[in-house]
């Protein structure tokens, strides 16, 4: 028989949602309010806006999780069981949760549960604890997978199941950032900002390069990377065949807080891996592929397997932030698109733009798409190229809208 | 004058606030977020105006506050934290 793999991407705005829809997602996951791991975020979705995304979503048969994992203190609780209250009323798929309250509740009113990895899920016994509560668990992103697998084998060898009488399911963070502490645990935002990374307000502070003093002596320590506690990112492109052996169903993308070709281009390339295992077709010329493709958009450098593939420590990331290949470089916004015409009509407001080039287009409704520019219009006159300043005209690949903006996506100049 | 703003639709709840100025800051049970005691909602802003000495208390509010929603201001219109 074969296996479901469900593709689960990060939606952390109304574009970012599209954008994971038209990849090929089976489900989103989104925060709203202030009790999710992005509250610092400024483009949470607001309970109000659960109806249409529950409607959106399920019109395309894709599920929607809504994450309500920080630790809760006695003030929240109010605001928790409203959250609650109103997915379920609004046919939200299922909350992803790790304080206990917040299971509690969710459990008592038969809103479907997912176990957070903030919960940090390392062994059967757990498992067996949360599946009165919960059909899919996400295991901690420190296991291996030879862990993972023994799990796995214990759900079957136990008959481990779930409130919905199904086994209990496992999802595994396939891709994005992982964290210097244990995934729920860390203290140090906290003790250097007042900045919780269990409220969802993490500093990041981990990110940045250190130096090492003795204090006694003036001496610093030679370090060959100052990035001592930033991980790379994790990549298991490359071993999709080996995580889906394990028992893995859901694979879960990272980045709630990346841009929304982030998540196309994350989603389209684990869609097409699962997709290509499953077929059959799962080949070494196809994960180099979609490494250069990943390696196109947001990343610190990759961690190919993570923790997953062992005890290999030491992958830092060497630098600050974003390593990928390519950038976007705002060009302007879009003015009108002729619907006949299939033509989008943009502002240049800076830069240029070359046919030839590739573009990005993006927006709430949009998403994100990329093509290539193959003609050009100057004030509805066939150009090579345009500037600042000039009304353009380029035929699309599909609809742009007003509130959308265009980008040149070109490699990156990486500075030494 | 002095001032405190208090830009409320982006608290994370955390508590701090009331922890250094209890006189002044309490959480609401109903939404998890912070109230700003006797303040004035100006538009999406809560204020207050306070008297120097008032201040002290209130600065390390703003200085502790994860997501810098809380503003003090002097009696000459300068923002004096969070800095």
């Amino acid at each position: 028989m074969k296996k479901r793999i469900e593709i689960m991407s990060p939606a952390g705005s109304q574009a970012a949602m599209q954008a994971a829809l038209d990849a090929g997602a089976n489900a989103i996951y989104f925060g709203i309010e202030q009790l999710n791991m992005r509250a610092r975020a400024a483009n949470n979705f607001t309970l109000e806006d659960l109806p249409r995304i529950a409607e959106l979503c399920g019109s395309k048969n894709v599920r929607t999780y809504l994450t309500l994992n920080t630790i809760l203190y006695d003030h929240d609780i109010t605001l928790m069981k409203k959250i609650c209250d109103a997915a379920k009323e609004a046919g939200i798929t299922a909350i992803i949760a790790s304080d206990i309250a917040a299971i509690s509740y969710a459990h008592s009113i038969g809103l479907e549960i997912h176990i957070s990895t903030q919960t940090n899920v390392t062994n059967i016994e757990a498992v067996k604890f949360f599946a009165a509560y919960a059909d899919v668990i996400v295991l901690a992103r420190e296991l291996t997978l030879q862990q993972v697998t023994k799990i796995h084998e214990d759900i079957i060898r136990d008959d481990v199941k779930g409130p919905s009488g199904e086994l209990v399911q496992i999802e595994l963070f396939a891709h994005g950032a992982l964290c210097v502490a244990i995934s729920g645990k860390c203290f140090m935002s906290l003790a250097t900002h007042n900045a919780s990374a269990n409220r969802g307000a993490c500093a990041q502070n981990c990110r940045r390069s250190y130096r090492v003093i003795d204090e006694d002596t003036g001496v610093e320590l030679v370090l060959d990377n100052k990035y001592v506690m930033s991980p790379k990112d994790l990549c298991t492109i490359g071993i999709v065949d080996k995580v889906i052996d394990a028992g893995v169903t859901v694979f879960k993308l990272e980045g709630r807080g990346r841009s929304p070709d982030y998540v196309s281009t994350v989603t389209k390339c684990y869609r097409e891996a699962a997709d290509a295992y499953l077929e059959g077709t799962y080949t070494e010329e196809k994960i180099t592929a979609w490494v250069a493709e990943l390696e196109t958009v947001y990343n610190r450098g990759f961690w190919h397997g993570g923790y997953y593939l062992g005890k290999k420590m030491g992958e830092w990331s060497g630098s600050y932030g974003n390593q990928s290949t390519k950038e976007n470089i705002f060009l302007g916004p879009v003015k009108s698109f002729f619907v006949q015409a299939n033509v989008g009509e943009f502002q240049m407001e800076t830069g240029e733009l070359s046919v030839g080039e590739e573009i990005l287009v993006t927006g709430p409704t949009t998403g994100a798409f990329k093509m290539v520019v193959e003609e050009l219009r100057v004030d509805g006159e066939p150009a090579k190229k345009a500037v600042k300043g000039d009304l353009i005209t380029i035929k699309t690949n599909s609809r742009v809208r007003k509130s959308d903006k265009l980008f040149v996506v070109r490699d990156r100049v990486k500075v030494q | 004058m002095s001032k405190i703003l208090h830009f409320r639709n982006n608290c994370i709840g955390c508590g701090s606030c009331t922890l250094h100025a209890p006189g002044y800051w309490e959480m609401d049970e109903k939404d998890g977020k912070a109230n700003l005691k006797r303040g004035k909602l100006c538009g999406k802003v809560d204020q207050l105006d306070v008297y120097e000495g008032e201040i002290e208390q209130n600065v390390r509010a703003a200085e502790d506050c994860p997501v810098s929603i809380i503003h003090v201001y002097d009696d000459n219109g300068k923002k004096i934290s969070p800095k």
